[in-house]
């Protein structure tokens, strides 16, 4: 009896741990098909909760670029980190795994493409944001070299200097001074540094939020400029736009009214005090993107679908315009005011790389109304 | 004898729970580690160019170079044209994992003595390797007991990617600061430390604490070491001089940009020739990475007590010495 009850235990050891063995391969893929369904779960519920405002503006697709067939000629984005758009409309983008900045037309057709991984002038290591200033000079900034390289709309070098701490956007004023949005290391650091077009820091203004750690991306924002000379700060992970002179003056603070938003941001102050607690958390993009218009401004989201809200510049809501899309992740969009509607150019960078252009779903103007 | 024989039994009731808890513990660690980087040579089976059966265990006992490389993507095969021409004579296999072959053949001359190209299975070897995780890792330099000793993409390209981790695998070669900046020698009679030499003689303090940079920003470990040396200084100026070196890639404009982007004030200088040339021989040799965010610190006669580079892992200690000395002044103060 006893000899019987061993093999048999014997024999169920065996099976059990080849059961499990062989358990364990399918088990991580039904865990990665879990948590790709969890995710489209989280979308649709997204999509359900907060369904569009009926007075919003649904965008159709126009075209898409880099084209396909350019891939066949060594031509194609890896991974995107920044667009911008140049006083003719032409669209230039930076990837970080390429060390390169690819120039486009306005209809997406290919034109040239600038730098090469190094360390000279020219050459890049890992290009991130940059800026175009009115007179088309690019200011190209480099996580790799720690640098600013400046660049005219040909892709020639003219300057460069060094940088010794992350920025995060920048503009160039009216007068030349550069103003750009540092990584927040201490509770002493201002929202922005005036840097002068030698890259030594002149002065800094603006208060970051309450800050409760080093190195925090809690202030993380975004800073554009209008033909004014006045700057707009959007904060990625808060509702908020504020509105500043040249001379560091605070002129406005907007709160953006918005569901999404709110919700986002309510969880990201919440997650501030875990992270400070030394839990480990994640914050919620809030603002993707901010771009200025004449009269206002422009705020992009991308989940759970692409929204772009427009702003006059008192912070009121005048137009909401949107696209559903399957998740994507968009962080740069680019407006530009065609004579007959608006045209978005919004890049996304995961899962796929490409640039969507969309225009306003029927608008008679465009379909030959006029 | 009854009693022995339960005894028995719930003994391998219980054997046979912790080895099922056993078991399920490794399951989850191997699901864990499914998304994180791989540390063994994957068991695999393919065909390589020729039609010729290989697998994974035919490499064991050797050094091998692993990469993945997309015949479309310039950087993958520039990649692997730096490691072959330097190393393809060396103690080391290459296994190369290709998409389009005929593509990668047109641009790369290679001879297929040490070499196996892989480019039937290039999806199901992406999933065994699971090369494109966040880092985009491209390559695997695993030794001959089969452990990946590096990983990387080829963002970095050769010279700050695998030239270091081969030297290491292949030639045993190491690299360390101290070699070169060696404790209990007077900086005085190191010909290529003379700029560091005059610095000290022209002042008169107890200790000096010598820094040296190739690049610095404030959200890396750089930009620690130089808010903490320009705090140590602002304390300690009066008997310890602190002084941070940047090699010849800055001018005295960085300087002033450093100093007005960090807010610090401690003493700045860029690196005279004779320490330059050796500064960049030695990034030449190695890699810039080891040759930056060095400290040393002389006594007031010149002889170097201490030495701390990235590669000793020694921080919070060498941190701690640095601490004593600011002690020493204050109980000198104090008597």
């Amino acid at each position: 009896m006893s000899n019987v009850l061993k093999i048999l235990m014997g024999l169920l050891l065996v099976f059990s741990i080849l059961f499990y063995a062989f358990q364990a391969e399918g088990t991580q893929k039904v865990s990665r098909a879990k948590g790709t369904q969890k995710s489209h779960d989280n979308w649709e519920k997204m999509l359900r909760d907060y369904p569009i405002p009926k007075d919003s503006i649904e965008l159709e697709l126009r075209f898409s670029f880099p084209k396909k067939d350019l891939e066949k000629k060594g031509i194609f984005l890896v991974n995107p980190r920044c667009m911008q758009r140049d006083s003719e409309g032409n669209i230039y983008v930076t990837d970080d795994r390429l060390h390169k900045v690819f120039k486009f037309d306005s209809s997406g057709n290919y034109l040239f493409q600038f730098g090469q991984r190094g360390q000279g002038p020219g050459d890049f290591i890992t290009p991130h944001k940059f800026f175009i200033t009115k007179e088309d000079i690019l200011i190209i900034g480099e996580t790799g070299n720690m640098r600013f390289q400046f660049f005219d709309k040909n892709g020639k070098y003219i300057k460069s200097f060094k940088i010794f701490k992350g920025y995060n956007s920048w503009v160039v004023g009216n007068n030349g001074l550069i103003f750009a949005l540092p990584v927040i290391r201490e509770e002493s650091d201002h929202l922005i540094e005036v840097l002068n077009q030698d890259g030594v820091v002149i002065s800094s203004f603006g208060e970051p939020f309450d800050f409760k750690y080093k190195n925090s991306i809690y202030n993380q924002a975004e800073i554009e400029i209008n033909h004014r000379g006045e700057l707009y700060v959007a904060f990625k992970f808060l509702p908020i736009v504020r509105k500043y002179s040249q001379n560091g003056e605070l002129l406005a603070n907007f709160i953006i009214n918005h569901p999404i938003m709110k919700e986002y941001g309510d969880y990201n102050r919440k997650n501030q005090s875990l992270l400070a607690k030394g839990k480990q958390v994640k914050y919620k993009f809030v603002i993707n993107s901010i771009k200025l218009s004449e009269t206002g401004f422009y705020l992009m989201r991308h989940f759970p679908r692409i929204e772009i809200l427009e702003f006059d510049n008192k912070g009121k809501r005048i137009a909401q315009y949107w696209r559903e899309v399957i998740p994507y992740l968009a962080e740069y969009f680019v407006v530009c005011n065609d004579i007959k509607e608006k045209i978005f150019y919004v890049l996304y960078f995961y899962p796929e790389v490409k640039i969507d252009v969309f225009g306003q779903k029927d608008n008679l103007m465009k379909k030959g109304g006029d | 004898m009854k009693k022995t024989k339960h005894l028995q039994i719930i003994a391998g009731i219980l054997i046979f729970i912790v080895i099922i808890i056993f078991i399920n513990i490794r399951r989850k660690e191997g699901l864990y580690r499914s998304s994180m980087k791989l540390t063994k040579l994957p068991k695999f089976v393919s065909v390589d160019v020729n039609g010729m059966e290989v697998k994974s265990k035919d490499f064991m006992g050797v050094n091998l170079y692993v990469q993945f490389i997309d015949a479309n993507h310039e950087m993958d095969t520039e990649l692997f044209k730096d490691v072959y021409s330097k190393w393809k004579k060396e103690d080391i296999y290459f296994i190369l994992i290709i998409n389009e072959f005929e593509r990668f053949k047109s641009r790369v001359e290679i001879n297929t003595d040490n070499i196996v190209i892989l480019n039937k299975d290039f999806k199901k070897l992406e999933t065994k390797f699971n090369p494109y995780n966040i880092v985009g890792t491209h390559y695997y330099l695993i030794d001959n007991s089969g452990n990946v000793v590096t990983a990387g993409s080829n963002d970095s390209g050769y010279e700050n990617g695998p030239k270091v981790f081969l030297k290491r695998l292949v030639k045993n070669e190491h690299f360390s600061i101290s070699s070169f900046i060696k404790l209990n020698e007077n900086v005085k009679g190191v010909e290529w430390l003379n700029q560091i030499a005059e610095i000290a003689d022209a002042q008169n303090k107890d200790y000096y604490v010598i820094s040296m940079f190739t690049s610095i920003c404030s959200g890396c470990f750089s930009g620690e070491l130089v808010f903490f040396l320009n705090e140590f200084y602002n304390k300690n100026q009066n008997n310890i001089h602190v002084l941070c070196t940047l090699n010849d890639k800055f001018n005295d404009r960085d300087i002033t940009r450093l100093k007005s982007q960090l807010k610090i004030n401690l003493p700045v200088i860029i690196a005279n020739n004779k320490l330059s040339q050796k500064w960049n021989s030695l990034i030449k040799e190695f890699r810039e990475n080891d040759l930056t965010n060095i400290i040393f610190i002389l006594n007031k006669s010149g002889i170097i007590i201490k030495v701390y580079d990235e590669s000793c892992k020694c921080w919070s200690q060498f941190s701690r010495f640095l601490k004593s000395l600011e002690i020493q002044e204050i109980t000198c103060l104090m008597y």
